[in-house]
């Protein structure tokens, strides 16, 4: 009996060491690399394709810790100051062994689409503030999941700020066949990204009847104030319609996407 | 002078059980308490980074305390049927504390980054190091149990010796 009392208290002692020693130094590691700086963080990249805006992180874990990492993986969640939801981005990471590392790159996609249908199109016309949840998940050990969070409240830039369409002169004789109307085009672009496409105008009067269109191409870079003149051509036959004041619908066509949008002139 | 002798007898019978009980108390403080913090402000969380929050500081005082007071009292009653009840109560006093202090195995809290407004929330499933905690203190009142068996065995034996 005395034998095996001693032998379960040695077997207590041993296990209580063992568990301690790997209860701190499991929670000691993802500390450890944040000591040690071994996860790093790279510039976001933006970039366009398919009506969608792409902004890829890339980051990067050396894993200098006393046990693997499993389960790595990064959600993004992207939200207005309203709550509602633009994106939800996950990247998943292998397996990163003890003393291995990891380059991954964590993508956070909104597509335009989505932020017409949604009801945001005022992100593209004022300027406003974007919540981005940010979760970190992870297991240390293949034994304890561990998740970090945080949210982060970002400014964001439309890139379409203060759009205004106006009618500078009134129809002036072009040629035999024409008039023209001097349309000034202005707005800000304070999105981080350059804006370029293709825009035209068609100029309707009160009753909506049809006056003329122009065609052109918009081009305006990130933080710019863009401020055009353009010429709108009225046929003849059509110039006694001009009541000065109507309409002018935009339509706007870039890789980013397309958008139509209208103003009140006179 | 029979008061005197057993007076004596009496202290040195306690004293050396009295000294065991000190520096066993000690070096379960130093241990259980004084290390910890000790490498917690050194090397774990440097100004740099986060700031170890006051509460934790609180439990591993009230661990170190529990440690602390049982291996005192069961060093003091060493050789009674009280040293194994002291350490079957020190097992499940240690099964409620860890309870309480992993909060069920699912730890969460919030550290504000130095010098920023974020808020970082870190959540940890613990459960499978408190269930091996809580294996460990039903091993040590398992132990505790069977020495007050073997205790009182022994006794009934001499007993029936003499």
């Amino acid at each position: 009996m005395r034998q095996s009392i001693r032998a379960l208290g040695w077997a207590s002692r041993i296990l209580w060491i063992a568990t301690v020693v790997f209860m701190v130094t499991a929670l000691y590691s993802p500390l450890k690399l944040l000591l040690e700086e071994q996860i790093e963080i790279g510039l976001p990249q933006p970039s366009f394709s398919n009506s969608t805006i792409t902004v890829s992180i890339p980051f990067f874990v050396n894993n200098t810790g006393f046990y693997d990492i499993s389960d790595l993986n990064v959600k993004t969640a992207v939200a207005d100051r309203n709550g509602t939801s633009i994106s939800t981005s996950t990247t998943s990471a292998a397996n990163i062994p003890r003393g291995g590392s990891i380059n991954e790159t964590h993508a956070i996609s909104v597509g335009i689409g989505d932020i017409l249908s949604k009801n945001l199109t005022y992100l593209l016309f004022d300027d406003s503030a974007l919540v981005l949840g940010v979760s970190v998940g992870l297991k240390i050990a293949h034994v304890i999941p561990l998740q970090v969070s945080t949210s982060l409240n970002m400014s964001w830039g439309a890139p379409l700020y203060d759009p205004a369409i106006r009618i500078v002169d009134f129809p002036e004789p072009y040629n035999t066949t024409h008039y023209s109307i001097a349309v000034e085009l202005s707005f800000e672009n304070h999105s981080p990204f350059d804006i370029d496409g293709a825009l035209s105008l068609e100029v309707f009067n009160e009753q909506d009847e049809f006056l003329g269109l122009w065609v052109g191409h918009l081009s305006a870079h990130s933080g710019e104030e863009y401020n055009e003149h353009v010429t709108v051509y009225v046929p003849s036959s059509a110039v006694s319609k001009f009541s000065g004041s109507g309409e002018v619908h935009a339509h706007f066509e870039s890789p980013m996407g397309s958008l139509d949008w209208g103003f009140t002139y006179g | 002078m029979a008061d005197e002798g057993n007076i004596e007898s009496l202290l040195r019978k306690i004293l050396p059980n009295v000294i065991k009980a000190t520096l066993k108390g000690s070096i379960m403080f130093l241990l259980t308490y004084l290390l910890p913090t000790l490498l917690m402000d050194t090397m774990m969380l440097p100004d740099t980074l986060l700031e170890m929050p006051s509460e934790y500081t609180t439990l591993l005082l009230a661990f170190s305390a529990i440690v602390v007071f049982f291996t005192v009292v069961t060093e003091l009653s060493s050789g009674t049927i009280f040293q194994h009840a002291f350490g079957a109560s020190r097992a499940l006093v240690l099964i409620m504390y860890f309870i309480y202090a992993l909060n069920g195995g699912v730890i969460t809290s919030d550290f504000q980054i130095p010098g920023q407004q974020q808020v970082v929330h870190i959540f940890a499933d613990l459960r499978a190091f408190l269930a091996v905690l809580i294996v460990l203190n039903l091993l040590g009142f398992a132990k505790s149990m069977f020495g007050a068996i073997n205790f009182l065995a022994e006794s009934a034996e001499s007993a029936q010796h003499t």
